[in-house]
């Protein structure tokens, strides 16, 4: 019991050491977490650029009007190599965004969670290639 | 579906030693030399610096790295890692490590020597690098010039060399004439071309982002002698004066072991070596066109006005 949670500890440290955050920039100078976002809206551009993806959705508030954010996604070689391709997200649409407001206040959002309409989860294998 | 073959097939090829070694024999060039050409990766679960409780011990056993190998199969989920990557769903954008094949090794640090650890700074480096962090403190985001090179997308911080794995796009590529070596990494796109000829390093007054390499042949080992750094360049302290002689050897069909050592007088009490495996990968590397002035500079800047105007 003791040997295994010296194991499990060892381990912890091992992965905390060896893991430096993959963020390319600073996440908390540019995001603000304490302004969380669901965003639901229709797709009208998908950046591919690196070091971060860009999804540009178009969101209808309830009174009908309509404002356009834009939503920072992972690095596109990553999303490539799940098999992720340009045909998959297209304009028009529908995706639901959780994720964390920029600290400038615009309409502007890294996307922590994003999901179809149906709920199912994007970029994930089985809605990496092809729109159901 | 491609998920669901990706950690068995992981699992494979970091279990390159189990083939019989008298059986492989050293693939090689036309001209005779080891090849090492290929796509490879460099991602790792060892870190740089071994954990104090781990004390003198260098190498797992093979029932606690196969421990190891296993837990580092199974995705974490975002409450078990700590800053940053709490903010995103990693296996959502292909980050997480276990949607990627890993150069697994026994070793528990890469640094090697029985302390594993970066050897204390002289006191002239203690001082050059607390008059830079004073000189920068409460300017950090004052304008681009202000932020680290890998935010400004020039050199990623991993790139050396020494080469360390990046996190994610953990890629490189070596392609091999009789007199010349090249190796690309994925992160950030930039090409050493490293002469064999025996040539001198450039002038001391040409600076290079990723130094100036020289290779040359040590039997079957590819030497490859790096100098002529900037002072904007960062390994761990060590800037213009970084010295990275970088050793590769490929040892079975899936491996090539890195070793490399670096010196700087100005910055490390003595010289330090570590040792990590580059596994090959089936490729293929893709571009990564980082660009200057991407969005996140320009909101990380704007999150700092903004901040800075609520607190007037």
């Amino acid at each position: 019991m003791r040997v295994a949670l010296i194991g499990t500890l060892t381990f912890l440290s091992l992965l905390l050491a060896a893991n430096p955050a993959p963020a390319h920039h600073a996440f908390g100078s540019e995001f603000n977490v304490n302004k969380p976002v669901t965003l639901r809206g229709v797709v009208t551009v998908m950046e591919w650029v690196n070091p971060h993806s860009w999804i540009h959705i178009d969101v209808k508030g309830s009174d009908g009007t309509v404002a356009s954010w834009m939503v920072e996604g992972g690095s596109p070689n990553a999303l490539l190599r799940l098999g992720f391709t340009k045909n998959a997200l297209l304009p028009g649409m529908e995706i639901v965004v959780e994720g964390f407001q920029a600290k400038d206040a615009t309409n502007k959002a890294v996307g922590r969670m994003l999901m179809f309409a149906d709920g199912r989860r994007l970029f994930l294998s089985e809605t990496a290639t092809e729109p159901k | 579906m491609r998920q669901k073959w990706l950690g068995p097939l992981a699992i494979l090829v970091a279990l390159p030693s189990m083939a019989p070694a008298q059986t492989w024999k050293t693939p090689r060039t036309p001209d005779g030399r080891p090849e090492l050409q290929g796509v490879w990766t460099n991602a790792s679960i060892t870190p740089m610096e071994r954990p104090a409780e781990l004390g003198a011990k260098e190498v797992f056993t093979d029932e606690e790295a196969a421990e190891n190998r296993k837990r580092a199969l199974v995705p974490q989920s975002v409450a078990q890692r700590g800053g940053t990557e709490a903010h995103y769903e990693f296996t959502q954008f292909g980050l997480d490590r276990t949607q990627f094949q890993i150069a697994f090794s026994q070793r528990t640090s890469m640094i090697v020597g029985p302390d594993g650890r970066v050897p204390p700074l002289t006191p002239e480096a203690q001082k050059r690098n607390a008059d830079r962090a004073a000189s920068l403190r409460g300017h950090e985001f004052d304008g681009p010039e202000n932020r680290g090179i890998q935010e400004r997308c020039l050199v990623w911080g991993s790139e050396g060399p020494p080469m360390l794995p990046p996190g994610y796009n953990s890629y490189l590529q070596i392609v091999q004439t009789p007199a010349y070596v090249m190796i690309l990494q994925e992160m950030i796109h930039d090409a050493r071309i490293i002469p064999l000829d025996g040539r001198p390093h450039v002038p001391q007054n040409v600076r290079r982002w990723l130094g100036d390499s020289r290779g040359r042949w040590e039997g079957d080992t590819l030497v490859v002698d790096t100098t002529n750094f900037t002072e904007k360049t960062n390994f761990r302290g060590s800037r213009e004066n970084l010295h990275v002689v970088e050793r590769f050897t490929r040892v079975d069909e899936n491996t090539i072991r890195y070793e490399f050592t670096v010196d700087d007088p100005t910055t490390w009490t003595r010289p330090w070596s570590a040792e990590l495996p580059l596994a090959k990968d089936k490729g293929p590397i893709f571009e990564y066109a980082c660009h200057e002035a991407n969005y996140g500079m320009a909101n990380n800047l704007k999150g700092a006005r903004a901040v800075e105007k609520e607190q007037k």
